[in-house]
């Protein structure tokens, strides 16, 4: 009688503890699958840029990325990636239905996993045993924005790229992420050297007696900014040469050339930044002999150093050639201030973004562009010369590439859920 | 007499492997999660070195946050028993070498552990282990 009891007393506890294994199992199974999904969503959204190119490499990022479940026995790959505008509440879109409209409002990846582990206890006690129990585990990350009162200390070169807008820091501001500029043209990031005394300078300030603010540098400006200068002083142009005059150019580093290293190439800040900062008390006209060859060094870091479309190429293709190479790794990208020069000793720092620096070989070489002043795109350099780069969009901490970006043009990728 | 010395015989087989099962799956859960909360740490510290081999100190900030939770831990209390730095292993992924370096991963996983049991142990070689994309600022000189 005794046993009897016990037989069936035994049963149901091996039942109990049988569930607890299986659920334990099913837990770090759980575990696992989450850590992948995790570091794939964040894969993904380090990718995106706007562009369906972007969409199309946050997905291939996702799904190349493989690790191991079931006590590291089994490996995961190819989850399913979506692409959102929101974090909750919005449409999810598989990387192949993101169209070129929908591409630059896509900000939010969403990366699923399910898998099926083997259960071995449950079965027994049910009436209709299945031996697997489907585990799903979803992670999203996104790009998120720098709010307006994220002080910066590290992170950004340098120069300063300026903003083409109208009137007031609010005007410019509202035109985030790109501030007036086109993906893919080419600005400067330091002008050329002022010079009020050129023919048709005008007044010294562009303005007034027939004067253009393009005839007040000693050099062509870079083309993109030659194509916003309207000369009625909405433009980059009319306001570098209003408020920065002879006495800056646009950096804002050090002028030692034993920190030059330090500011270029592990983008050290000579002082910490916020959307709003002031940043004209750090401008200088730097140190051209110096930037130059280290500013080369910098690209020349990249696995693509070069420009397979040659130096005649578009900014655009440029762009588009650098970031659909595999073997590029986003040094030759600057994460740079956008700034407002909107008064005389007032400079905003209105945003952030992110640019291409340029190169003169077409091929797997050394780049000397910035030496050479601008590599012949406009004349063969001296230091009158400007430094021009590719505009490439939001900056994402950490990024590869451009970002989609929103209202500072700056952010990093955090896990939202 | 004879029922009970069959019954518990085997009761307290099935209890000793169930608490064996049930002690080694909380032990690597928490190996699990310790590594995720050590390598997604890594992948956004600032990486101060054009090597695949870390500095020390970012070596010990990760390999800290991995056994406390904390990269400046170290009075604070062990997230998993026994667990010491010479358990974790950090790798870190990279393309390029020399001056094109440049880190593009980090992983985390353990290696040499002992979960003890009350019948036996299992030493974990290579697992858990977790890889996350880089994304923190990349400073070859050193910063």
């Amino acid at each position: 009688m005794v046993l009897m009891t016990m037989a069936i007393c035994a049963i149901a506890l091996i039942g109990a503890m049988g569930l607890a294994v299986d659920l334990g199992h099913i837990f770090i199974v759980k575990n696992e699958t989450q850590a992948y999904v995790d570091a794939a969503a964040i894969a993904a959204a380090l990718k995106m840029d706007g562009t369906t190119a972007g969409i199309t490499r946050a997905n291939t990022a996702a799904t190349s990325l493989s690790a191991h479940w079931n006590f590291d026995s089994a490996t995961l790959s190819t989850p399913t990636v979506e692409f959102s505008t929101a974090s909750s509440g919005a449409t999810w879109y598989l990387a192949a239905n993101v169209t070129t409209a929908l591409a630059p409002t896509m900000r939010f990846t969403r990366v699923t996993k399910t898998v099926a582990p083997n259960i071995y206890f449950v079965p027994m006690v049910m009436p209709t045993p299945v031996y697997t129990q489907n585990v799903q585990s979803q992670a999203i990350a996104g790009q998120v924005d720098f709010a307006a009162n994220t002080t910066i200390p590290n992170g950004l070169g340098p120069f300063t790229g300026v903003t083409a807008c109208n009137g007031s820091v609010t005007a410019c501001e509202n035109t985030a992420p790109n501030f007036g500029l086109t993906v893919g043209d080419i600005y400067d990031i330091q002008w050329p050297q002022y010079n009020s005394k050129r023919n048709n300078c005008g007044n010294g300030n562009g303005n007034g007696n027939g004067g253009k603010a393009i005839n007040c540098f000693n050099s062509t400006p870079c083309p993109g900014d030659v194509t916003l200068d309207n000369g009625n002083g909405a433009d980059p142009m009319q306001e570098v040469v209003q408020y920065w005059g002879a006495k800056t150019n646009g950096y804002w580093g050090s002028t030692s050339t034993s920190d030059i290293n330090s500011y270029i190439l592990d983008i050290q800040q000579l002082a910490s930044l916020a959307m709003g900062t002031n940043i004209d008390p750090y401008l200088s006209s730097g140190n051209k002999q110096g930037t130059a060859a280290i500013l080369d060094n910098r690209v020349n870091q990249d696995g693509v150093n070069y420009d397979i479309s040659g130096n005649s190429g578009s900014g655009l293709q440029k762009l588009t050639d650098y970031l659909a190479n595999t073997a590029h790794n986003g040094r030759r990208l600057m994460p740079l201030p956008m700034v407002y020069p909107n008064a005389n000793n007032t400079t905003t720092v209105v945003g952030y973004a992110q640019f291409l620096l340029m190169t003169n070989i077409s091929a797997a070489g050394t780049s000397d562009y910035y030496v050479k002043g601008d590599g012949g795109v406009t004349s063969q350099g001296t230091g009158n010369d400007p430094y021009c780069a590719i505009y490439a969009g939001a900056w994402v901490l950490g990024s590869t590439n451009g970002g989609v970006g929103s209202t500072s043009g700056g952010g990093r990728v955090r896990l939202v859920q | 007499m004879l029922e009970f010395a069959l019954g518990s015989g085997i009761l307290v087989t099935v209890f000793v492997s169930t608490f064996q099962y049930g002690y080694f799956f909380y032990q690597y859960n928490l190996l699990v999660n310790a590594v995720n909360n050590g390598a997604h740490f890594g992948a956004m510290q600032i990486y101060d070195t054009n090597t695949a081999t870390p500095t020390t100190a970012w070596t010990t900030a990760v390999k800290k946050m991995v056994l406390y939770g904390d990269p400046t831990g170290g009075t604070s209390t062990l997230q998993v028993k026994n667990l010491t730095t010479s358990n974790v292993s950090v790798t870190v992924g990279s393309t390029g070498s020399g001056a094109t370096f440049v880190p593009t991963s980090v992983t985390v996983s353990i290696t040499g552990y002992t979960i003890d049991g009350v019948t036996g142990s299992y030493v974990l070689t290579g697992k858990p282990a977790v890889t996350y994309p880089f994304q923190g600022l990349y400073c070859p000189d050193g910063c």
